[in-house]
């Protein structure tokens, strides 16, 4: 009966996990269409879907209204500013020292002078013709692009409001929505014939007009479309979801999250269930302990690092990716060759069991000459070897070649040095018994050194690691390489930061877990 | 049924000659329990490494059964290590398997299926008492229980011959006892040939049959263990066993005291001889040294006594002691 307790409470679990991995594996079933459960989430969809498009136009009818009301005030500082320039210029043409004939013959003579001695033009030709001057049609043309603009955002707001009301009607076919005003027409007058200040001044006073014009229409749209706006947001209010068409859209996005945790517990629950003594037992021991809230803290790290918002954060999810695409599957192919090649090192080398100076110097020769090359020198001359073997030279996939390489070498010589730490009188023991080479290879050298090893691998993998901050020079990705781009290139600093420590984080999580598992190994400890 | 005839080991370093073993030629007959016995750097541990093939001898030959084994190889090398098999000094047990697993060590390498091989490490665990220890693992030992973990692996494979290279110099005196007398039941018990190597005498005096003194990698000495004993002839026998020292000695002390020398050998622990000769004959006997042991529940020793001044005293003595079965030889002054 005693372990009566943590049984309920891993059944419970089991359960509950259980139910968690139907969840997600029904929702995510309800997507395709033609299930039986997608016609019933198929209302919520449809609901949800004209919910957020309500909102959404709401939201943008708001902003073009603001940005209507912007635009007209600019206008009418851009017309007014223009129409004070055009009433001076009709001022200085009106005063009785002006004198168009001697003043423009006085112009060019001026300008020739300013040409010959080469100065600025145009300045002259403004100070002896305050009439005919360049700011003066400069003010009238930003004026004119400014009233255009100012035009174009009221039509903008009106659209938006449009889309809005249908939108809300979209919901509630009933919905009483006031009408939108029609925009407010400009008194302007025609050009025709007119020269000189007098078209300046015309011109100006139309675009006065129809600054005016376009700013009471921004504030009638206002006024109606706040009315219009409150309406639809009570018609968004008045269809909320159900909380089971809530749930069920909850439950399709997270699909995978959810089988995810489901398993977790359910596992968790099937340990509690099936074996709450031994649990127990290994509970008792420390090292088990730290195990289990090492692994739960880099759970509760990666979920952090999964559910992270923002366009930062997609940076590193890509990055830890990339970064650990390249590094697991290169240290992997470099013990496949590593290894092997550490045991010969071992076994051929003087008074061990298969003696061989010629092989062993050959071995460490090439091993030795491999090492020494800097990595970041061994990718560029790799680069045609790495086309043949991954199909190209550049990009995060093929930059695991190189990383092989380079690492395998490194991998031998450490799997050397913890096979040499065997004790050799239990070589001798077992030669004594009559074991084979490859039986001593299998059964003693390799199970006997395997904290070593592993402590080994642990070392491996963080030295790849730190080479594939250098794959950013072959194309590649990684964390690696986007602090390099955005700390050196871009200065963009807090990226570069944040991408640093994911590094040191990941660097840090490989060395614990090494040595967790590595003392977890190790019966030589009382 | 193991014959070493001539057998020498030369190693070379450093260019030069080194002879660890001289020309060493043994018997040991089936059912002894042979102690090899000689100071560090004698040649013992070479010695017994040739009996396996650990070692290969640089001339002579050794004989299993009438078969040399020095021109085995292969699968005849392998079946050679099954028949004779070996525990070390350091035990060399394979610390990261359990102790079942240790034992089973040797079964696994002969393909025995899992099912059995258990049952027979199951039936050896309880030969060397350590059936409670099952699943530990060897760091939780004693030394006294790793060796016998390495004994009970030792017989997996139903050896004929047992190699004991210095089994015991790692452990404390009553620990040494116990696995001796544990060889000693697998001896009889199960007919297991056992050859032993050490430096310390009281391994040989406690287990041995017979025993053979090694000296700069040449046999001084050999015989059966009461022989060595007590009539022990070689310069290395006598520096070994400590008692005797100088029979000089004695006489420095007392120059002029005439001295016999009698021998005890295999007299019975109840038998107080020398008060009842003095009581029978009336000859007080003054003794000057003495040394006894016991060696399997008999007194083997030397006594070096006054020898009487009346010479017929002298006479009765002697010839009282030679009734008892004690030699007598006397030392002239």
């Amino acid at each position: 009966m005693r372990y009566a307790k943590s049984r309920f409470a891993g059944a419970i679990l089991l359960l509950l996990g259980a139910a968690l991995i139907l969840t997600g594996i029904f929702a995510a079933h309800s997507a395709q269409p033609g299930t039986p459960l997608y016609a019933a989430v198929a209302d919520a969809d449809a609901a949800r879907a004209a919910l957020d498009a309500a909102n959404a136009a709401v939201v943008e009818a708001n902003d073009a209204l603001t940005r209507a009301g912007n635009r007209a005030s600019d206008a009418l500082d851009a017309a007014s500013e223009a129409l004070d320039a055009a009433n001076e210029a009709v001022e200085t043409e009106q005063s009785a020292d002006y004198d168009p004939e001697t003043n423009v013959g006085a112009l060019g003579q001026a300008i020739e002078d300013a040409r010959a001695a080469g100065e600025d033009v145009s300045a002259i030709a403004d100070a002896y013709s305050p009439v005919y001057n360049a700011g003066l049609l400069e003010t009238l043309s930003s004026a004119l692009s400014e009233v255009e603009r100012a035009e174009g955002a009221v039509e903008d707001a009106a659209a938006a409001l449009s889309a809005a009301e249908d939108a809300a009607r979209a919901l509630n076919p009933d919905a009483a929505l006031s009408e939108i005003p029609a925009a407010t027409a400009a008194e302007t007058t025609e050009l025709g014939d007119l020269t000189g200040t007098a078209r300046y001044l015309t011109r100006a006073e139309n675009y006065a007009a129809r600054a005016q014009a376009a700013s009471d229409s921004a504030a009638a749209l206002s006024e109606a479309g706040s009315a219009i706006l409150a309406e639809v947001e009570a018609a968004v209010q008045a269809h909320p979801l159900t909380f089971a068409q809530s749930a069920f859209r909850f439950a399709r996005d997270r699909a995978v999250d959810l089988d995810v945790i489901g398993g977790v517990l359910a596992l968790a629950g099937l340990a509690l269930l099936l074996a709450p003594k031994k649990l127990a037992q290994k509970w008792k021991l420390p090292l088990f302990r730290k195990g289990f809230f090492f692994a739960a803290t880099v759970a509760l790290l990666a979920a952090a690092l999964h559910y992270a918002n923002g366009e930062m954060w997609d940076l590193m999810r890509q990055g830890v990716f990339d970064t650990l695409y390249m590094t697991i599957p290169a240290t992997f192919f470099a013990y496949v060759l590593g290894l092997p090649l550490g045991v010969l090192l071992v076994i051929t080398s003087p008074g061990h069991i298969r003696p061989n100076a010629t092989l062993n110097s050959a071995v460490g020769t090439v091993v030795n000459f491999l090492r020494s090359i800097p990595f970041i020198i061994l990718l560029v001359m790799l680069f045609d070897v790495t086309r043949v073997v991954m199909g190209t030279a550049i990009g995060t996939r093929s930059v695991i070649f190189p990383l092989f390489v380079s690492a395998f070498p490194y991998v031998a010589r450490i799997v050397e040095g913890s096979l040499n730490e065997v004790d050799h009188g239990v070589i001798e023991a077992a030669e004594s018994m009559g074991s084979t080479t490859w039986q001593i290879i299998r059964k003693v050298l390799i199970p006997e050194a395997t904290p070593s090893l592993i402590n080994g691998a642990a070392i491996c993998m963080t030295t790849v690691l730190a080479y594939t901050a250098m794959a950013g020079s072959a194309g590649g990705d990684g964390l690696g390489k986007i602090a390099i781009t955005y700390g050196l290139n871009y200065r963009e600093y807090d990226i570069m930061y944040v991408s640093s420590l994911l590094l040191v984080a990941l660097v840090q999580i490989i060395q614990i877990a090494g040595n967790l598992l590595m003392r977890a190994a190790d019966h030589r400890r009382k | 049924m193991l014959k070493l005839v001539n057998v020498t080991k030369t190693f070379y370093s450093d260019g030069k000659e080194f002879d660890a073993v001289k020309n060493v030629s043994l018997e040991i007959k089936k059912g002894e329990i042979f102690g090899i016995i000689g100071l560090s750097g004698a040649g013992k541990s070479t010695l017994i490494r040739c009996m396996n093939r650990l070692e290969t001898p640089t001339s002579g030959d050794i004989l299993i059964d009438g078969e040399s084994i020095l021109k085995m190889r292969g699968k005849q090398l392998i079946q050679l290590r099954k028949k004779v098999t070996m525990i070390f000094q350091q035990f060399n047990l394979l610390m990261q398997r359990t102790v079942a697993k240790n034992v089973r060590y040797p079964l696994e390498l002969a393909g025995v299926p899992r099912a059995k091989a258990n049952q027979r490490v199951r039936e050896l665990l309880e030969i060397v008492g350590l059936s409670d220890k099952a699943d530990n693992y060897p760091a939780q030992l004693s030394g006294g229980q790793k060796q016998r973990v390495a004994i009970a692996r030792a017989l997996a494979s139903d050896p004929e011959v047992l190699l004991c290279d210095e089994a015991t110099s790692a452990l404390d005196p009553m620990t040494t006892q116990s696995i001796l007398s544990l060889l000693q039941d697998i001896n009889r018990r199960l007919g297991i040939t056992i050859v032993i190597i050490t430096h310390e005498m009281a391994v040989i005096r406690q287990i041995c049959t017979h025993v053979a003194i090694l000296d700069g990698g040449e046999v001084a000495e050999e015989g059966s263990v009461d022989e060595v004993f007590t009539h022990t002839r070689s310069e290395a026998g006598r520096r070994l066993f400590g008692f005797v020292g100088d029979r000089s000695k004695p006489v420095e002390e007392s120059p002029d005291v005439p001295m016999m020398h009698i021998v005890f050998d295999g007299m019975k622990l109840t038998e107080p001889i020398i008060s009842e000769l003095t009581l029978r004959t009336g000859i007080p006997i003054n003794i000057l040294y003495a040394d006894i042991n016991l060696l399997g529940g008999k007194r083997y020793g030397q006594m070096t006594i006054e020898r009487p001044k009346d010479e017929a005293d002298a006479r009765r003595l002697i010839e009282a002691l030679r009734q008892e079965g004690v030699t007598v030889q006397e030392v002239s002054a």
